[in-house]
């Protein structure tokens, strides 16, 4: 009797254990909690007394993720988010919206999957959501306005664009001759049908990457934005089917590694049975190839690294999922987007772009999107950017005691071939980045001292024999920021950027199907500044509160607009379960 | 090593592709480059015999791209040829003269006048000039002989009437159906059919039956999508009362040599709201209808277009009725096959 009750109350107090630890990882929630409150003035001429010069606006909201694991190879993940306008009481101004939902798991223990939402990316050619401009080496200070503004469009850091639809890979292995196989394999819808006059359009593809060992692999790629027949009554048809293919080498040789990876690939970008206005079929079949390959040789001992990488990427190259920008082209802003008591549009300037969420896409769209010039008129849809040929150069050392790291960038490029003359623009462009963590130079010393400092300076030349054909565009970046622990997790923050941007450049028109039909000339007299003073305190690694003040002002002689300027004040707290 | 290998060669086969050559979108120095004469107005055949098959053309070459245009012009006839263009050379594929003519009348055996005026936009001093009709080149050509067009010729007119044609006019006021020579759109004569009949709308007609050409129907194609009946007509100016003009086509479907009226088919046209002065007039046979007080109707015969059985042409001048003096001037009458008649 004795040994029963021990057995039964062994059982007992297994089984319990065992529903806890199952009940754990069965079910669990996390997620993120957000307040911000902005309080902004409106710096423009003094006798504007027509625009309102102050506002002040925040939300708070919640993204609380449920987290379901049924069973140990399957994952469900949804997310409500809770937001709430800055003065919004009793329900107005309260939004409740699905953020994301995806269930993944793993068949037979060697095929993965993922349903719903995902994140997905291939290569900077085929798939790949570029850095928008003026992100690269932001400072520690504006960068919390970054993040949020990624985190709310799922800009993960590893540059992927988030997709709804089915995604799998698996990999098969081998015993002799090459090591693996490895099949990726996705399909998203990127628009859904009115079943009028748009059709469901989809994008799919994947890759398939032979490693033949840790020094060499191959793999090729294939996309396809499409649209697919017979979803609604328009009788034309897109199609944007990208090949590729890549390789990687690699050896070392005694303090030297050496690394070549590259990419080559073609595109057509045309519509089945495009009819213009008028009902008239027309050809629009645009296609082309690239060639990308990068040459990376790091000397240990110094923990340096130099590369060299030449492109070519052809004018006629399209790939919309690696060539969508992040930011839209916008001429108006969502704040003080008139001024002066002519209430004239407001010109959009870095501010904008650093901080108004409405600048952003969050979906592929076909076409190469307008830009910006003045901040980035060499790469404004990344490497996949068409019309491109030439070399970039990097050197890059990372201190081994963490001390500092630095890159040194330069860039020369140009066009292949011209825009409305024969002569080539030609794109140079140098970046200087230094990052040093003065505390690891001070001997017993264990308050974080950050301090980040950059150039960079971008050129695009045509020269030609009549004035009008020579145009000359230039664009500096000048960043200082400090990070200074004054007390344990309690920081000092203060940036300064500036950008300068004068010169003039004929900027492509392009009618539907992204044909050069005229120009635009772009002239630019641009002077841009901000001051950022915070103070953040962590509580821990996923909770900080931060107290931040910008002062932005703003001029472009060439608009003949007033200049204008901000100044914002910032509470921002954040909590991450 | 075989797969880099594989990698390399196409990485090879890729570099080696082609590109479209040339530059991206319009041309800049199109739009806003300085403009030259590279090369002035020459006349490949300054004295032309089109009657000959002859034909001139012209060459000249610019600095870019314009807008150009040639005005020929007839000294004795005032007849205007526009030959016009955007291009940066002139040559025989886009400025060749045939004799014909833009604006009526016709060329006659002349001398004539030659202008080429160009039109584009300059950058200067970062402002955009655009310059008009800028004028180039002034020059002289002489036509030997007018050109020779295609076709069966009904009437021109030059040698009067001919007495075969069945001319009814009506016993009306201050009737004019004669041949007139002045200002003709094509040789020195032309038909003048006017007069002021205030019992009817016929003022009168003019009939061209193909016994007047040597056989009871015309030498025409059997398609009637192929041939074009064309007439120069003229509405003087300042008429109270615009002309109709009725045309009438018979058809001898049974080719026994005679038109039998409700067995036959009989096509029509009216032709109203004339421009003042002369213009052509040019229809696809297969085109016309079969009309009853100028409504659509079923034809009387076979219901087929058959040119090569038509039998007679009537050209019947209408007015309103008691609305006054009407006049219609009619000149070069003929058919042409597969086009229009290019004057």
């Amino acid at each position: 009797m004795t040994k029963k009750i021990a057995v039964i109350s062994l059982l007992f107090i297994f089984s319990a254990s065992s529903y806890a630890q199952e009940n754990s990882k069965k079910f669990w929630l996390s997620g993120l909690a957000r307040g911000v409150y902005n309080l902004d003035e409106l710096k423009g001429e003094e006798s504007d007394t027509t625009s309102a010069s102050k506002a002040e606006y925040g939300h708070t909201l919640v993204d609380l993720s449920a987290n379901i694991r049924p069973n140990a190879h399957t994952y469900i993940r949804s997310t409500i988010r809770v937001r709430n306008e800055y003065g919004g009481f009793w329900g107005s101004g309260v939004t409740f919206d699905l953020r994301e939902l995806y269930l993944r798991g793993l068949i037979a223990n060697s095929i993965r999957y993922q349903v719903g939402d995902m994140d997905y990316k291939l290569s900077p050619f085929t798939f790949y959501n570029n850095n928008e401009d003026l992100f690269d080496n932001t400072l520690d200070i504006f960068n919390m306005y970054s993040e949020m503004m990624h985190y709310d469009y799922f800009y993960k850091g590893n540059n992927t664009w988030r997709q709804q639809g089915l995604a799998t890979d698996f990999s098969l292995s081998f015993k002799e001759g090459i090591e693996e196989l490895q099949f990726n394999l996705f399909t998203s819808r990127i628009n859904p049908s009115n079943f009028n006059t748009i059709s469901d359009r989809v994008f799919y593809g994947g890759n398939v990457t032979m490693v033949q060992s840790a020094q060499i692999s191959a793999g090729v790629n294939y996309i396809n934005l499409a649209d697919i027949a017979g979803t609604s009554n328009n009788m034309s048809y897109f199609k944007n089917p990208v090949l590729t293919g890549t390789y990687s080498l690699n050896t070392k040789l005694d303090d030297f590694k050496f690394q070549l990876d590259g990419e080559s690939g073609f595109s057509k970008s045309f519509t089945e049975n495009n009819q213009d206005p008028d009902n008239v079929v027309k050809e629009n079949l645009v296609e082309d190839y690239f060639n990308y390959a990068t040459f990376k040789s790091v000397y240990e001992p110094f923990n340096m690294e130099f590369s060299v990488s030449y492109r070519n990427v052809g004018q006629g190259y399209r790939s919309a999922g690696a060539q969508m920008r992040r930011l839209k082209y916008k001429t108006q802003a969502f704040m003080f987007d008139r001024y002066t008591n002519q209430q004239v549009v407001r010109p959009v300037g870095m501010w904008d772009i650093k901080n108004d969420p409405t600048f952003y896409n969050s979906q592929i769209e076909v076409g190469l999107a307008e830009f910006y010039p003045q901040y980035n008129n060499i790469d404004p849809y990344g490497l996949a950017t068409p019309n491109r040929q030439g070399f970039d150069f990097a050197l890059t050392r990372v201190d081994e005691d963490d001390r500092y790291s630095v890159s040194l960038k330069y860039g020369m490029l140009s066009e292949i071939v011209g825009l409305g003359v024969d002569d080539l623009k030609k794109f140079n462009s140098i970046a200087a980045n230094l990052d040093m963590n003065i505390e690891n130079m001070l001997p017993n010393y264990d308050k974080q001292i950050t301090m980040q400092l950059g150039y960079t300076n971008d050129q695009t030349k045509r020269s030609g024999d009549q004035a009008f054909i020579e145009t000359e565009l230039n664009t500096q970046r000048i960043y200082a920021g400090l990070t200074l622990e004054l007390t344990d997790k309690f920081y000092y923050l203060l940036g300064y950027e500036t950008i300068e941007a004068s010169g003039s450049d004929y900027v492509a028109v392009r009618d539907r199907n992204d044909v050069v039909e005229d120009f635009t000339l772009f002239e630019t007299e641009l002077s841009e500044q901000i001051n950022g003073i915070g103070l953040r305190y962590e509580f821990d690694n996923k909770n900080d509160l931060q107290i931040l003040w910008q002062d932005y002002s703003w001029s472009n002689s060439v608009l003949g607009t007033e200049d204008y300027g901000f100044d914002r004040m910032s509470v921002i707290y954040i909590m991450k379960f | 090593m075989k797969r880099v290998l594989y990698i390399l060669v196409l990485g090879t086969v890729l570099s080696s592709c082609e590109r479209e050559e040339g530059f991206q979108g319009p041309s800049l120095i199109d739009q806003f480059g300085e403009f030259n004469v590279v090369e002035n107005l020459q006349i490949s055949n300054p004295d032309v015999d089109f009657a000959a098959g002859e034909s001139s053309f012209f060459t000249a070459e610019f600095s870019k791209s314009v807008n150009w245009e040639i005005l020929i012009k007839g000294a004795v006839s005032g007849a205007e040829k526009v030959i016009s263009g955007s291009s940066r050379i002139l040559d025989e594929d886009n400025a060749s003269w045939d004799g014909s003519t833009t604006n009526l009348p016709m060329f006659k055996i002349e001398d004539c006048d030659l202008t080429l005026k160009v039109s584009y936009n300059v950058n200067a001093s970062d402002t955009i000039i655009s310059v008009t009709d800028s004028l180039i080149a002034e020059n002289t050509i002489a036509v030997s002989t007018t050109k020779v067009d295609n076709g069966l010729l009904l009437a021109d007119f030059e040698t009067g009437v001919n007495p075969d044609w069945e001319i009814f006019a009506q016993n009306g006021g201050n009737m004019s159906f004669n041949v007139t020579s002045n200002n003709s759109p094509q040789g020195n004569s032309y038909y003048d059919m006017g007069g002021n009949v205030d019992w009817d709308w016929l003022i009168g007609l003019v009939d061209f039956p193909a016994t007047a050409y040597g056989n009871s129907t015309f030498d025409l194609n059997d398609n009637g999508a192929r041939v074009y009946f064309n007439v120069m007509l003229n509405m003087p100016q300042g008429l109270d009362n615009p002309p109709i003009v009725l045309l009438q086509f018979r058809e001898d479907d049974n080719n026994n040599g005679v038109f039998e009226e409700g067995l036959e088919d009989m096509y029509a046209i009216e032709i109203r709201d004339l421009e003042p002065g002369w213009q052509l007039v040019s229809l696809k046979y297969s085109d016309l209808a079969s009309l009853v007080n100028g409504a659509p109707v079923d034809a009387d015969g076979n219901g087929v277009h058959n040119p090569d059985l038509l039998n007679k042409v009537s050209v019947l001048m209408l007015a309103q009725q008691g609305g006054g003096y009407s006049q219609t001037l009619m000149d070069y009458v003929i058919f042409t096959e597969d086009q229009p008649l290019k004057p």
